[in-house]
């Protein structure tokens, strides 16, 4: 294997980010559902799929980053139905605003990207890390991306390392006491179970890192 | 005026809080119900998108609240308002309040036409248990002029006259406050509907009024004259239906032709009642065949479609808007079903589609996609389904008209008659004019149709189903039609039209005496009062009960909660939805009856093994016991619907002693969980059975000390007792509850019920009867719940009884041997 580095995120690659993030969503439908039973409604694996089914359905052509992510952000909007919508569309929303009109991202404005998306995501829900929810992945994931990419690494490194951040993140929720969302409502009973947001955020960003290796293959 | 936006997970929740609030505030408030998600299987969530539609929706200069439920639909709310551009934003709050209390309360204040502010600090406190702090003690009396009042309206100070009353109270400038002296409370500002439904003014309470000097008089005499109008209590009950003048002067068209033209008489069902005679007249209504013709240009085709639709939607606007108050809040939701059929995707993109793929005309392809989902509609076996057929092709003519340049339908009569339609759509109703129609009658049709609700409310008659023979009756023959009995006489001679005008006078006069006693008690001539309830079993059905004069709901049927979906109902849904019914009852209690679901219903997802012999079977309160996670969830939403009103739970079909204990086992256990859960409920609230099984009946001495009410369903204890399927038109001879033997057994119930020391009632068909009441009334039975239309008739006739006969007839007719024996017994007390 030849060691090419990856130094830009085209449109195709996002584009492909998003078809892999419907199809391992649809996969994971069942288990998603699952972890959302014990602390949940038991939606979140058919809000999630159903959510990105839109946003391919929609997804504009062309090249424009920017207006690719903003309008998987409407769709998520419009069809998760539960919490994860608005929440997931306002990631969208907000890391994609900086990027209109561009084609392609380097490793700088992907890192942007991901903090934009995780205080938006913050803002959105009023809430922080280690309160067991989607944040326990994703902000660890920016934090990691940025690191690596400072490292003068590639971005498939970088992507590697916000997956990893993201999985161990997700991981972490187990032992945690749900404050946020419906989870919140059960109080210490919600120890001990794997936050169903957390693990769709790890599947998203698993989805992105192996698009952009294969790409680089 | 302010626009209200409610964001709930269940759209049904939404579009049904908007009707109370519709009904509510008085005058028509702009309110959007955004709920739930865009996916028929899994239909509870919410969307952003929806939401920002909404708000744009009602959006005008003087603000925008939105409300939400939980979780995402606040977010969802947040989000929308994020989305709107920097100008529109202003204008728009989300409003931290309880849904259901929140809008209701805010629909209200917008109505009274208070501002901004004011809506939004009514709309949090809505659900508080007591008087905001502000409003705690504070000198009314200083600087100011009381004056003391007594309330006399039945319901006293609740919902509706409460909004009367602040929405006059609004037109003053300054301070008003109002103290209900009765029970001792603190003085509250006047213009609160919050303030004045915390003071918990009933009937016959005083109350003191305080004003500024300047406006004191003006305020106590706007307040005098709501008294004088008993604060629109007697405005909200239906007029009685005026006469319906014979045209005596109109000239008798003959009837052209004798040869096809029928006579005698027609037997249809009965929609809206009174007497009519006139000439005939004939109105088509039905989809006219199109000749599909080509075009050169399918884009502009797509075009003129288009046009054609928003066409439809202005004119149905704009009629409602003429049709001004004919028509209620409740009834107008049916236009709007029609308007959402005009941007129905799946029906305009299939329309779209055909015109590119084929090339032919507008009305032809409309003509042909409207046939077809009114043919499948028509074809299925829920007759409210099968009913929107109708309303499906009343769209379709309404837009075929803009696509033709045909010219309306509408009966445009040259003098006044009776209405002949194969089907009447509710266009149709709303297209009268009633001083010129004198009644309708139609080939088909059924009570359950859309049509059928909006001409009950007519004043004219109106009788459907009579057959195919009316298409034979000539045009201008002269008819009489008889919408109590629902009959139609084709060509009467002078002898039925002398027995008319007797019948008409008799009915008239019952019929104004009956609607002026609705709202009042029922009591006997010599005082004695007894409780008239309603009975329900959807939540569309509120608006008919809370005109109705029912003092509460006896029984609510759940078992809609369950039927024509996936999966069983959730607590949260079922929560809602008792809730709902709460906060529209204002205050009257709510019987809820847990699910009596039996092998005879639809209900796939419970997956019930199929049962020879449903009604012998797994049923009621024995498949509750049986299945303890679906028996929890329902009992937990009713408990937790307690904590907002008086309500009731009562088991059906209990056949012993134990299943009645396992029931209120469950019962305390549910309690507990929902203690945990740290959720409110009543735990002092009222828990009853059914006496529908003979076995209940006969040890009726043993359960009475465990419940706190009972109620009898006499269809099925007469079916049990009497050994005769309901359902079986053999045997209909023995279903009669008029059996002494089903009587002995209603008789026993209620011995025992007062030996006890708890209240009896009935909610079966029996408790409406005119024949039964005064049987019930003699053995003692309390309360009496029956389908709304029938209390306004069943209180006149409580009136005309003296309770000592009443004593003496039911002593007696235990004593009889058969129905027909009892039926005459009773017929002698009237005739005596
Ligand atoms: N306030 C919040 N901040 C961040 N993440 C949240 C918040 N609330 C919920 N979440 C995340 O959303 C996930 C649940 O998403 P899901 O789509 O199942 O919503 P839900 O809870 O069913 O929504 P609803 O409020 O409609 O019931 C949780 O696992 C959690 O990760
Ligand atoms: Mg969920």
């Amino acid at each position: 294997m030849t060691e090419t580095l990856t130094t830009a995120v085209t449109a195709p690659m996002v584009r492909a980010w998003i078809e892999r993030s419907a199809k391992v969503l649809a996969d994971n439908r069942a288990y998603l559902t699952e972890l959302d039973a014990p602390i949940g409604d038991s939606d979140h694996g058919n809000n999630m799929d159903r959510g990105f089914k839109a946003a391919l359905e929609k997804l504009p052509e062309g090249d424009d980053i920017g207006a690719m992510l903003k309008s998987v952000a409407m769709s998520l909007i419009s069809k998760v139905g539960g919490a994860a919508g608005p929440l997931y569309g306002t990631m969208f929303l907000d890391g994609a605003k900086p990027l209109a009109g561009k084609t392609s991202l380097s490793a700088d404005e992907l890192a942007q990207f991901f903090d934009d998306a995780v205080a938006g995501v913050m803002k959105r829900g009023r809430s922080d890390v280690e309160m067991k929810t989607m944040l326990d992945a994703l902000a660890p994931a920016a934090r990691a991306f940025r690191e690596e990419a400072a490292k003068g690494s590639d971005i498939r490194a970088a992507l590697k390392a916000a997956a990893e951040a993201a999985r161990q993140g997700m991981e972490a929720t187990i032992p945690m006491q749900a404050q946020r969302g419906r989870a919140s409502y059960l109080g210490e009973r919600s120890i001990g179970h794997q936050d169903p947001g957390a693990t769709s955020s790890h599947l998203i960003l698993q989805a992105f890192s192996d698009v952009v290796e294969e790409a680089a293959q | 005026m302010i626009g209200i936006v409610i964001v709930s997970h269940s759209r049904k929740l939404a579009e049904g809080l908007k009707e109370i609030a519709d009904v509510m505030s008085g005058q028509p408030v702009p309110v959007a119900a955004a709920g739930g998600v865009d996916d028929p299987e899994n239909p509870l969530g919410t969307d952003g998108v929806r939401v920002l539609d909404a708000i744009r929706e009602v959006m005008s200069d003087e603000g925008v609240l939105v409300f939400a439920d939980i979780g995402s639909a606040r977010l969802n709310a947040e989000m929308a308002i994020d989305l709107l551009e920097p100008e529109e934003q202003e204008k728009v709050h989300f409003c931290d309040a309880p849904l259901v209390e929140g809008v209701l309360a805010a629909a209200v204040q917008i109505g009274a036409g208070s501002p901004l502010q004011a809506v939004m600090g009514e709309a949090r406190q809505a659900a508080a248990q007591k008087p905001p702090a502000s409003e705690a003690p504070r000198d009314a009396q200083s600087g100011g002029v009381t004056r003391e009042f007594t309330i006399r309206n039945p319901m006293g100070l609740h919902a509706r006259p409460a909004a009367l009353l602040v929405t006059a109270m609004n037109a003053f400038s300054g301070e008003i406050r109002l103290a209900n002296l009765s029970k001792g409370r603190q003085p509250v500002n006047a213009k609160s509907i919050n303030g004045i439904m915390l003071s918990e003014v009933t009937a016959g309470d005083r109350i003191s009024l305080t004003a500024e000097p300047a406006e004191a008089e003006a305020v106590f005499a706007a307040f005098e004259e709501l008294i004088g109008k008993n604060f629109g209590d007697e405005a909200t009950a239906s007029p009685p239906a005026a006469p319906v003048e014979t045209p005596a002067a109109a000239p008798q068209t003959a009837p052209p032709s004798s040869s096809g033209t029928l006579s005698g008489t027609l037997e249809g069902i009965s929609i809206a009642s009174g007497f009519a005679l006139g000439p005939l007249h004939h109105v088509r209504n039905t989809l006219p065949e199109i000749e599909p013709v080509e075009v050169a240009d399918p884009a502009a085709e797509t075009e003129r479609f288009t046009r054609a639709l928003a066409d439809a939607e202005a004119e149905i606007t704009a009629s409602l808007a003429a049709a001004g108050q004919r028509i209620t809040a409740y009834d107008r939701k049916i236009f709007d079903a029609h308007i959402s059929y005009l941007h129905d995707p799946e029906i305009i993109g299939t329309v779209k589609r055909r015109i590119a793929d084929k090339g032919i005309c507008a009305e032809a392809v409309w003509r042909e996609v409207v046939a077809d989902l009114a043919g499948t509609y028509a074809a299925l076996e829920d007759p409210l389904l099968k009913a929107r057929a109708s309303d499906i092709i009343d769209v379709g003519l309404r837009v075929l008209r803009f696509l033709t340049g045909g010219e309306t339908a509408a009966a445009a009569v040259s003098e006044p008659s009776v209405l002949a339609f194969a089907d009447l759509r509710p266009s149709d109703v709303l297209a009268l004019d009633e001083s010129r129609i004198l009644g309708i009658c139609a080939m088909t049709g059924g009570k359950t149709s859309h049509a059928a609700i909006l001409a009950s409310a007519l004043s004219i008659p109106v009788v459907f189903a009579v057959g195919e023979q009316l298409a034979g009756v000539a045009e201008g023959t002269q008819v009489l039609l008889d919408g109590t009995a629902g009959r139609l006489t084709v060509a009467p001679d002078p002898a039925a039209i002398a027995t008319m005008k007797k019948d008409r006078k008799t009915w008239e006069d019952r019929r104004a005496r009956a609607e002026a006693l609705k709202t009042r008690p029922a009591q006997t001539s010599d005082g004695h009062e007894i409780r008239v309830a309603a009975n329900m079993a959807s939540v569309e059905e509120l608006g008919v009960v809370a005109t109705s004069g029912a003092q509460e709901v006896g029984l609510l049927r759940t078992e809609f909660l369950y039927m024509r979906r996936e999966a069983a109902p959730g607590e949260d849904e079922q929560y809602e939805v008792y809730r709902t019914l709460v906060a529209g009852l204002e205050g009257r209690p709510l019987t809820v009856r847990t699910a009596d679901i039996g092998g005879d219903k639809p209900v796939p997802y419970m997956d019930r093994p199929p049962e020879a012999n449903p009604n012998l079977g797994w049923r009621g309160l024995r498949y509750s016991l049986a299945v303890p996670e679906f028996f929890d969830v329902q009992l937990a939403a009713i408990l937790r619907a307690s904590a907002h009103g008086p309500v009731r739970i009562m088991f059906p079909l209990v056949s012993t002693l134990q299943e009645l204990r396992a029931a209120k086992e469950r019962v305390r256990a549910v309690m507990a969980t929902l203690r945990s859960r740290g959720l409110a409920f009543d735990d002092t609230l009222e828990i009853g059975m059914m006496i529908e099984v003979p076995a209940a009946a006969e040890m009726a001495d043993m359960l009475a000390p465990e419940v706190d009410f009972f109620s009898i369903g006499t269809n099925d204890l007469t079916q049990y007792v009497m050994a005769a399927d309901r359902a079986n038109a053999r045997v209909q001879d023995l279903f009669d509850p008029f059996n002494p033997a089903v009587l002995r057994m209603i008789a026993r119930s209620i011995e025992a019920a007062h030996a006890a020391d708890i209240w009896i009632g009935m909610c079966g068909a029996m408790a409406g009867s005119p024949i039964a009441a005064p049987i019930l009334l003699g053995l003692g039975l309390d309360e009496f719940s029956m389908t709304p239309s029938d209390i306004a008739e069943f209180k006149l006739t409580v009136r005309d009884l003296a309770l000592p006969d009443c004593r003496t007839l039911a002593a007696d007719v235990l004593k009889l041997s058969s129905a027909d024996a009892v039926r005459e017994r009773v017929a002698g007390l009237h005739g005596g």
